[in-house]
C-alpha cells in the first residue's frame, strides 16, 4: 500500500472520529436551540425537525415577562465582581510567588494546589455556617466572596506560571529606568501578562456564571437569585413546558460561548504559557 | 562627581560566597570592565551596584553617597541587559521614552520627543522609531537598548554582557561604537564581560574576577603585560598562555630559568635580575615564542599547525611539555618537523608554584 493511501485513510479516520465527538457534544445544544425557536406544539413532534419550519420567539418573550433580565443582571454582577476580585488578588499573589523568595513560600504553593483539589460540595456546610455568621446569606456579596475563595487558587496557579515566563530583566529594566516595583508591574509586567489574565479570568467567569449548587444553597430571595437557579425554578413554574425551559438554557450558556469564541486564542496561549516560549 | 566605590562588600547566596569582600574604586568618567568567567562575581558586582541585589555587608557609594539602601529607581543609573530587555508591547519610540516618563522626571512631551529623536539619531536608529522590538534584528535591538540607557544622561552606565548575543563581526563593530559613545558622553561606564578582547579594547581599567575575589585591577596594558597571578595571565589573551614548571638558578654567575629540555637566559632583562633562585612557573604567551628552521634556539618537534591569517600558530613539543608559538607563513611547517624556538625574555612572567602569585610584581 502506498504511503499516499495510508495518509488519506488516516485523515479520513481522524475526520470521522472528530465528527462523532462533535456530534455528541453539539447535538443537545443544537436540539435545544432549534426547539427553543419552535412553537410549543411542534417541539415534541415526530419526526423531529432540526431546522424549524416555523420560527417563533414566543418562548423568549415568556422568559422576559418572567424577569429573565433581572436574573441575568444578578449573574452578570456576581460574575463580573468575582472575576475582578480574583484577578486583582490572584495576579498579585502569583507575582509574589513567582518573584520573591520568602519564608513559607513553598507552603503557600502547596496550600494553593491542595485547596484546588477539594470538591466544592464538601465545603458547602462549613461555608454556609460561615456566610450565615457573617450575615451574608442571600446577598450577592456573599456569593462573590465564596466564588472568589473557590476560584482563587486556580487564578494564582495560572498567573504564577505565566509570570514565570516573563523575564525578570523586564521589570529590572523598568526599575532601573526609574519606576518603583509597583509601577514596573503595572506598566510593563501586567500588560504582558494579558493572556494569563484572560485565561484565568475565563476560568473564573465560567465557574461563577454556571454555578448552581453554591447559589441555590446560599440564596433564597428572588432579589439576588442568579440565572442557573432561576432556570431551576422555571422548571417548577413552567412544569413540562419545554419551550421556555430550553430558551432559558440557551440564554444561560450563550454569553459564555460568545466570550470563549472571542478570547479563545488568548485562552490557549494563557493556559499553555509555561510550556512554549512565544 | 560620579565615581563609584565598593568598600569591603560581601554577598553570599546560601553557603556560596559570590563576592568575598570587594574593594573597588571607579573614577568619574572611567570605562571599567569587570572581567571573569561565569560565577566569578562580576555580574553580582554589577547587580549590587544597580540595586537588583542587596549586599550582605560593606558600603557601595555612587558620587560619594551611600546607595546600599536605595532602590534601583533612585540611584540614577542606566543599564543595558544581555538580552536587551526591551519592552515588547511598546514601540521603539515608547521604549526610548519610557525612562523619561518615570515619576519625578518632569519632561513635557516636546522635550521627550526631542531627546528620543536625538538619541535615535546618534545611534542611527531614527528610521525604526515606529517599529516593535520583535521587528528588529539583534544588532538593532542592541542599539535601542543602548539608546534607552543614554536617553536621560544617567550618572553611571551599567552594561551586562551587551554584545554576547551578537555575531562575531557585529560584536567587533559594536565594540568601537560603544567606545566612541563613551568618548562622546564621558559618563562612568561599568561593563561586565567574559570576553577578554572586549575588555582589553574598550576599557580604561579592567577588574579581573575569579571565584568571588578581585584578582587584579589595572589598565589593559598592566593586565596583559603584568598579570598579578597565573589566573589573570591565563584568562587574558586570545589563547591559553604556556605554563612551564621549572626553577630559577644561577649558572656561571648569571640567572637562568631551567626546565626539562629548556635553559633560558634571564640576565639581559633587568626585571628578572633580582629574582631569587628557587622553583618557579614560567608563563609565556604564544606571540613571545617564535618557531624557525634556524640553527639556534631550543629544539622542539612540531605537533600541530594552525593558520591564523597573517602567521601560523605552531604547537611544538619540548620533551614532555607542549608550547604554542608563532611562525612565519612561509616557514611551511608540518607536524613532525624539527624546529628551533626562540624566546623573548621581555614577555616572560614568573609565578610562585604554590598560589600562582607573580614573582616580579605588577610594576613596570
Amino acid at each position: 500500500m502506498s504511503y499516499v493511501r495510508v495518509i488519506r485513510l488516516r485523515k479520513i479516520g481522524d475526520f470521522l472520529l472528530n465528527a462523532i465527538i462533535v456530534l455528541f457534544a453539539l447535538a443537545p445544544l443544537l436540539w435545544g436551540l432549534s426547539s427553543s425557536l419552535k412553537p410549543a406544539n411542534r417541539i415534541l413532534q415526530v419526526p423531529p425537525e432540526l431546522i424549524p419550519s416555523e420560527v417563533t420567539f414566543a418562548h423568549y418573550e415568556t422568559l422576559i415577562e418572567n424577569q429573565l433580565f433581572h436574573y441575568m443582571a444578578n449573574s452578570a454582577i456576581v460574575s463580573a465582581a468575582t472575576v475582578a476580585l480574583c484577578l486583582a488578588v490572584g495576579a498579585f499573589a502569583g507575582y509574589a510567588l513567582s518573584r520573591f523568595a520568602f519564608p513559607g513560600r513553598n507552603l503557600v504553593m502547596l496550600a494553593v494546589v491542595t485547596v484546588m483539589s477539594i470538591p466544592i460540595a464538601s465545603l458547602l456546610v462549613p461555608t454556609y455556617t460561615l456566610i450565615a455568621n457573617l450575615g451574608l446569606l442571600d446577598t450577592r456579596t456573599g456569593l462573590v466572596l465564596l466564588y472568589t475563595a473557590y476560584e482563587l487558587p486556580i487564578v494564582i496557579w495560572i498567573m504564577f506560571g505565566y509570570f514565570n515566563t516573563i523575564p525578570r530583566q523586564l521589570e529590572n529594566a523598568a526599575m532601573i529606568d526609574g519606576y518603583s516595583r509597583f509601577d514596573a508591574l503595572r506598566r510593563v509586567i501586567l500588560p504582558l501578562a494579558g493572556p494569563g489574565l484572560i485565561a484565568s479570568g475565563l476560568f473564573v467567569l465560567t465557574a461563577a456564571w454556571n454555578d448552581f449548587v453554591v447559589a441555590v444553597v446560599m440564596t433564597s430571595a428572588e432579589a439576588v437569585r442568579p440565572l442557573p437557579v432561576a432556570v431551576y425554578f422555571y422548571l417548577g413554574f413552567f412544569g413540562r413546558e419545554w419551550g421556555p425551559l430550553l430558551a432559558a438554557s440557551m440564554v444561560s450558556i450563550a454569553p459564555i460561548i460568545l466570550i470563549f469564541v472571542i478570547f479563545q486564542k488568548y485562552f490557549v496561549s494563557g493556559v499553555t504559557g509555561g510550556s512554549v516560549k512565544g | 562627581m560620579t565615581d563609584v566605590r565598593f568598600s569591603r562588600v560581601r554577598k553570599a547566596f546560601g553557603p556560596v560566597a559570590a563576592l568575598a569582600g570587594l574593594d573597588l574604586e571607579i573614577r568619574s568618567g572611567e570605562f571599567v570592565s569587570l572581567l571573569g568567567p561565569s560565577g566569578s562575581g562580576k555580574s553580582t558586582t554589577l547587580n549590587l551596584l544597580a540595586g537588583l541585589l542587596d549586599a550582605d555587608s560593606g558600603d557601595i557609594t555612587i558620587g560619594g553617597a551611600r546607595v546600599n539602601d536605595l532602590s534601583p529607581d533612585k540611584r540614577d543609573i542606566a543599564m543595558v541587559f544581555q538580552n536587551y530587555a526591551l519592552y515588547p508591547h511598546m514601540t521603539v519610540f515608547e521604549n526610548l521614552a519610557f525612562p523619561l516618563r518615570a515619576r519625578g522626571r518632569a519632561f513635557d512631551e516636546t522635550q521627550i520627543k526631542t531627546k528620543v529623536e536625538a538619541a535615535a539619531e546618534s545611534l542611527g536608529v531614527a528610521a525604526l522609531l515606529a517599529r516593535y522590538p520583535k521587528e528588529l534584528s539583534g544588532g538593532q535591538q542592541q542599539r535601542i537598548a543602548l539608546g534607552r540607557a543614554m536617553v536621560r544622561d544617567p550618572k553611571v552606565f551599567l552594561l551586562d554582557e551587551p554584545l554576547s548575543n551578537l555575531d562575531a563581526r557585529l560584536r567587533i563593530r559594536m565594540r568601537r561604537d560603544i567606545k566612541a559613545l563613551h568618548d562622546r558622553i564621558k559618563s562612568t561606564i561599568v561593563y561586565v564581560t567574559h570576553d577578554q578582547a572586549e575588555a582589553l579594547t574598550m576599557s580604561t581599567r579592567i577588574a579581573v574576577f575569579d571565584q568571588g575575589h578581585l584578582q587584579q585591577y589595572g589598565t589593559p596594558n598592566q593586565i596583559y603585560h603584568r598579570p598579578a597571578n597565573m589566573f589573570v595571565a591565563n584568562f587574558v589573551g586570545e589563547r591559553e598562555i604556556n605554563f612551564v614548571n621549572g626553577a630559577i638558578a644561577a649558572k656561571d654567575g648569571k640567572a637562568n630559568f631551567v626546565a626539562d629540555g629548556l635553559t633560558l637566559n634571564l640576565a639581559d632583562e633587568k626585571r628578572w635580575r633580582n629574582l631569587r633562585a628557587g622553583k618557579a612557573v614560567l608563563g609565556i604567551r604564544t606571540e613571545a615564542i617564535k618557531a624557525t628552521r634556524d640553527d639556534t634556539g631550543v629544539s622542539a618537534i612540531v605537533e600541530q599547525v594552525e593558520l591564523v591569517g597573517p602567521e601560523l600558530v605552531v604547537y611544538a613539543a619540548v620533551r614532555s611539555a607542549q608550547l604554542s608559538c608563532r611562525a612565519d607563513l612561509n616557514a611551511d611547517l608540518k607536524p613532525g618537523d624539527k624546529v628551533r624556538l626562540t624566546f623573548d625574555p621581555a614577555h616572560f612572567h614568573f609565578f610562585e608554584p604554590d598560589g600562582g602569585v607573580s614573582l616580579a610584581g605588577i610594576e613596570a
